[in-house]
């Protein structure tokens, strides 16, 4: 009996690191788990603490940076990818979350931003009325940092930058520049990107109209050629930064080369604001 | 139809290889999928795939060409000044013609055209020499297309001035 005792007590002990790790690791399946082991005994966090993130978990005082990769870790490893790419996504993370060189420098428009203006944390997003995927980020992005988990932790910025190979990116991005001079410049990138399929030059007047801009107005006020002049300086400004694509993100003005995938934004956002604070 | 073709010995054969072919290929496919390690591709793919990549801007690099470079007055090197006609007209290189880059709108199927036809063996494309240069910018561009050997003339007009001015 006294053996067995022993044996369970080891086995528990054992398997204690796992079980005290974050719920998504403690969910996974165990060869998951073994490969999930094996990258915590082999990763460092960039910042907090100096161990392993194995040994940085066990620690009598946690740091949340190790507990946050750690689950970052797990939601790879759980979407099957392997260890390479693991390690290489995190040295992406730490490459957007450290500063390595000088920030990035904007000339921000308030009536393109939304969210706490003492905020911790400033994005900046770099985007194009004609991109599918800021179609899809943009909007996750606002309900965040207007409703979400992020409501007072980060202020959101626009900026408008066309992709020439897009058809209708300029008219899109002078539609959103005159909506913002109007004051409805997120009901009118929310109406945009939801019609994103039905996008239509003349259509933008009727989502002007949708979202309670006078039409004629809009329709007058987005034909100025000064507007085009705000555009063209903002995709300079996009060129100057680096951008080489969209959307592209800035964090507190360094350059955000993570995934973009919402939920993990929302998890690098969070990290910048407590620390931040 | 069908019945009486299959009656053809010939068509029999050649529909009964290629059934064998295709049940013998998803068999190996199957088996080799079940001994990959982590358990195999899944033959049903139950989540909706990521699709959504970003949209990648004038994805060309091009090589910058000194101002004092020789090749910049070689008959065969096509000399583009991307600035404003008002600036052309002003100063601009002797072998230089006018392709105006807008940072909004694509360069024109014509220019690109143009461009291709010249024969030239190299086209050096000099801006404004601001940051960004345009005449970086229009190089990106024109390499994009699939046009070989474009280079940017580094300081753009300015320098090329300047260096003209010198001598």
């Amino acid at each position: 009996m006294r053996p067995f005792a022993l044996a369970l007590t080891f086995a528990l002990l054992a398997a204690l690191p796992a079980a005290a790790q974050t719920p998504r690791c403690d969910a996974l399946a165990e060869p998951q788990r073994a490969l999930a082991q094996e990258l915590f005994k082999a990763v460092h966090p960039y910042d907090c603490c100096d161990e392993t993130l194995d040994a940085c978990l066990k620690a009598e005082e946690r740091c949340r940076l190790a507990e946050r990769l750690a689950d970052d870790v797990c939601r790879m490893v759980k979407a099957g990818k392997d260890r390479s790419f693991v390690e290489r996504a995190l040295d992406k993370r730490a490459q957007s979350m450290i500063d390595l060189g000088a920030r990035a420098s904007f000339a921000l428009d308030d009536a393109m931003s939304t969210g706490a203006p003492d905020a911790p944390v400033q994005l900046v997003v770099y985007a194009c009325a004609r991109c599918p995927f800021c179609s899809v980020l943009l909007p996750q992005l606002y309900r965040e940092v207007t409703e979400g988990s992020l409501k007072g932790k980060v202020r959101l910025y626009f900026r408008p930058y066309p992709i020439k190979s897009h058809p209708g990116s300029t008219e899109g991005a002078l539609g959103l520049i005159t909506a913002a001079r109007l004051g409805k410049f997120w009901p009118f990138l929310l109406e945009l990107y939801g019609n994103f399929d039905q996008f239509d030059c003349q259509k933008m007047v009727g989502w002007a109209k949708a979202v309670g801009m006078d039409p004629e107005a809009f329709d007058k006020a987005r034909q100025e050629p000064a507007l085009r002049e705000v555009l063209v300086e903002s995709k300079k400004e996009g060129l100057r930064n680096k951008v080489a694509a969209t959307p592209t993100l800035y964090v507190n003005g360094r350059l955000y080369s993570y995934e973009l995938d919402i939920e993990v934004l929302k998890d690098v956002l969070a990290e910048e604001s407590e620390k931040q604070k | 139809m069908p019945m009486k073709l299959l009656e053809n010995p010939t068509v029999k054969a050649t529909v009964r290889d290629a059934v064998l072919i295709v049940v013998g290929c998803a068999a190996f496919g199957l088996a080799f999928n079940g001994l990959r390690p982590s358990g195999g591709i899944p033959v049903v793919q139950r989540e909706e795939y990521d699709l959504l990549v970003p949209c990648p801007d004038i994805s060309a690099e091009v090589d910058p060409l000194e101002p004092t470079d020789p090749r910049l007055g070689a008959e065969r090197t096509l000399v583009i000044d991307a600035r404003e006609a008002e600036a052309f007209a002003a100063w601009h290189h002797a072998s230089a013609r006018n392709a105006v880059y807008d940072f909004l709108d694509p360069l024109p199927e014509e220019t690109v055209r143009e461009i291709a036809r010249s024969g030239a063996a190299m086209v050096a494309v000099y801006g404004d020499g601001a940051d960004p240069d345009t005449g970086r910018e229009l190089a990106k561009e024109i390499a994009s297309k699939g046009i070989r050997n474009v280079y940017f003339v580094r300081g753009g007009a300015p320098a090329l001035r300047e260096r003209s001015t010198a001598r």
